[in-house]
């Protein structure tokens, strides 16, 4: 009884289904609230995109937490998720890293949020300079010259 | 970037704090958000505190000992110590403590203007000072005044949120030198009441910055101190076999750089023995000046300082290497350099002591 699994549908905002476990959706906290409270086969979800929800999936398939048979509950080795999460986000564009934090954050999927959130951070640390920053993340300057001036003027001492 | 502030937070206290004053410069927004002490308490709770390395440089052309900070490139190149210039000089001869993201300083204001016969004439009379510099922003905190004022060389140590700063005072009535303990609670911020001890030895041996808190007790070459028991006592014997002075305990093992063999020894402390630390041969071939070297706990790895001699009587470079530590079978330490960088600064430099805080 117990190895028979569950299967829930996700469909999402243009039309697109997954065909998940019941497992993979509790990844969610948003999902696992939804599928308690209302015990339908299928749930749409407006607000993410086929495109997006593809990801979703993928990544909650691949952190999904199993049980063994000892009991004890572990998903894949550690080291193992560190290297997948690290191919996920490789060469990641930032419009779909966005999409990607909007879903998570919109699903409450923590752990995606703060990996995509890590993704941000790790193209922020490799640009050269503020200016690049600000072009890279669409960012518009709402400094003054004077302003920008005397906070450069402040952090003087840390850069070359 | 449209997203929620508390998204934006969760992306900035994933930053080194290195990076800090570049983005500060990003937008007023950026700004406002990285120079509060609440991203600081999401980099502690979401688990995003990083280890940062300062260090006090003494300079020799101006004869100042000042606070800098290691701003490390992850390629291993171009790493560099930069100033924090609007910090005030350190005590020369002060001791350090670093606790969280904070750097205790007790010493004795520094004052050239006095002869050296007149600071001898002045012996516990030369005015004290104890500060924390907070290193989220670089500030300087006054701590309540020092209840004795030591002689000379200072040392100190951190066990269970209480500091112990050791030294020595002339004692007017008897007319000797002995040392005292002052003990500095972190959690109240005032100084514990002084509590004597008759069995304090007459004589101790302290060697600015040389000692480690090991066991729950301060120690150093020559003499420990118990804390608990308010008691002195004579290391062991075989830990007292070699001439260790600016070391460092990491995991039950004290390491140490020993200059004439020009090795990396460790000391077991729970099979009481000393060995080589293997596998540093290249890195040790380098160090050429024997003089200045220091070493740090960086987590469950060790920071080593030291200096490269260009050229007989050439300017000095200040080096540093992390190096992880591996045990294996047998008892032996194996260290591999996982990073390392040289000519960190230029000038001319003495490394003092470096530290390592948690922001």
């Amino acid at each position: 009884m117990e190895n028979e699994k569950k299967m829930i549908t996700l469909k999402s905002s243009d039309d697109v289904t997954f065909e998940v476990e019941e497992a993979v959706v509790l990844e969610s906290q948003f999902l696992s609230h939804l599928v308690q409270d209302c015990p339908a086969p299928e749930h749409k979800i407006k607000e993410v995109t086929g495109k997006i929800l593809s990801k979703v999936v993928e990544y909650c398939e691949k952190h999904v937490v199993v049980v063994v048979d000892g009991g004890d509950s572990s998903s894949s080795s550690g080291d193992d998720l560190k290297k997948w999460d690290d191919k996920f986000i490789k060469e990641m564009d930032l419009s779909t890293v966005y999409d990607l934090i909007a879903a998570a954050n919109y699903l409450n999927i923590q752990a995606l949020l703060d990996l995509m959130c890590q993704r941000v951070a790790d193209v922020i640390t490799a640009c050269k300079d503020h200016k690049e920053i600000r072009e890279t993340l669409g960012i518009v300057s709402d400094y003054t010259a004077e302003e920008e001036a005397e906070v450069l003027k402040e952090n003087e001492w840390a850069f070359d | 970037m449209s997203l929620p502030e508390d998204i934006i937070i969760n992306i900035l206290v994933r930053v080194s704090r290195c990076h800090y004053p570049t983005l500060s410069l990003v937008s007023k927004h950026f700004r406002s958000l990285i120079t509060s002490p609440y991203i600081y308490t999401i980099r502690s709770l979401s688990g995003c505190t990083e280890h940062l390395v300062y260090v006090v440089l003494y300079n020799r052309d101006n004869k100042d000992y000042r606070l800098y900070t290691l701003y490390r490139n992850a390629n291993g190149k171009n790493s560099r110590l930069v100033l924090i210039p609007w910090l005030p000089a350190v005590p020369k001869r002060g001791s350090f403590v670093a606790v969280g993201s904070k750097i205790y300083v007790f010493g004795t204001i520094n004052n050239n203007d006095f002869s050296e016969k007149e600071k001898k004439y002045n012996y516990g009379y030369m005015p004290s000072t104890a500060y924390i510099i907070d290193c989220r922003f670089h500030t300087v905190e006054p701590l309540p005044s020092m209840p004795h004022i030591f002689m000379s060389e200072t040392i100190a140590g951190i066990i269970d949120d209480k500091i112990y700063v050791i030294g020595y005072k002339y004692d007017r009535e008897i007319r000797v030198v002995v040392p005292v303990v002052l003990v500095f609670n972190t959690k109240t911020q005032m100084w514990d009441p002084e509590v004597t001890n008759r069995d304090r030895p007459t004589r101790i041996l302290i060697r600015a910055y040389g000692c480690v808190v090991m066991a729950n007790k301060i120690c150093t070459r020559e003499l420990e101190y118990d804390p608990k028991e308010n008691k002195w006592e004579a290391p062991d014997e075989k830990l007292r076999s070699e001439e260790w002075t600016y070391a460092c305990f990491i995991d039950d093992v004290l390491y140490d750089y020993d200059m004439v063999e020009n090795k990396l020894r460790a000391y077991d402390s729970r099979k009481r023995c000393w060995k080589t630390v293997e596998g540093l041969e290249e890195l040790l071939a380098l160090i050429s000046v024997k003089k200045f070297f220091k070493t740090l706990r960086y987590g469950e790895r060790l920071l080593f300082w030291f200096s490269i001699e260009e050229g007989v009587g050439g300017a000095e470079d200040i080096c540093c290497a992390e190096i992880s530590l591996e045990r294996r079978q047998g008892g032996q330490i194996f260290g591999k350099v996982e990073w390392f960088d040289r000519d960190l600064i230029a000038g001319n430099f003495e490394i003092i002591k470096p530290l390592v805080v948690m922001l």
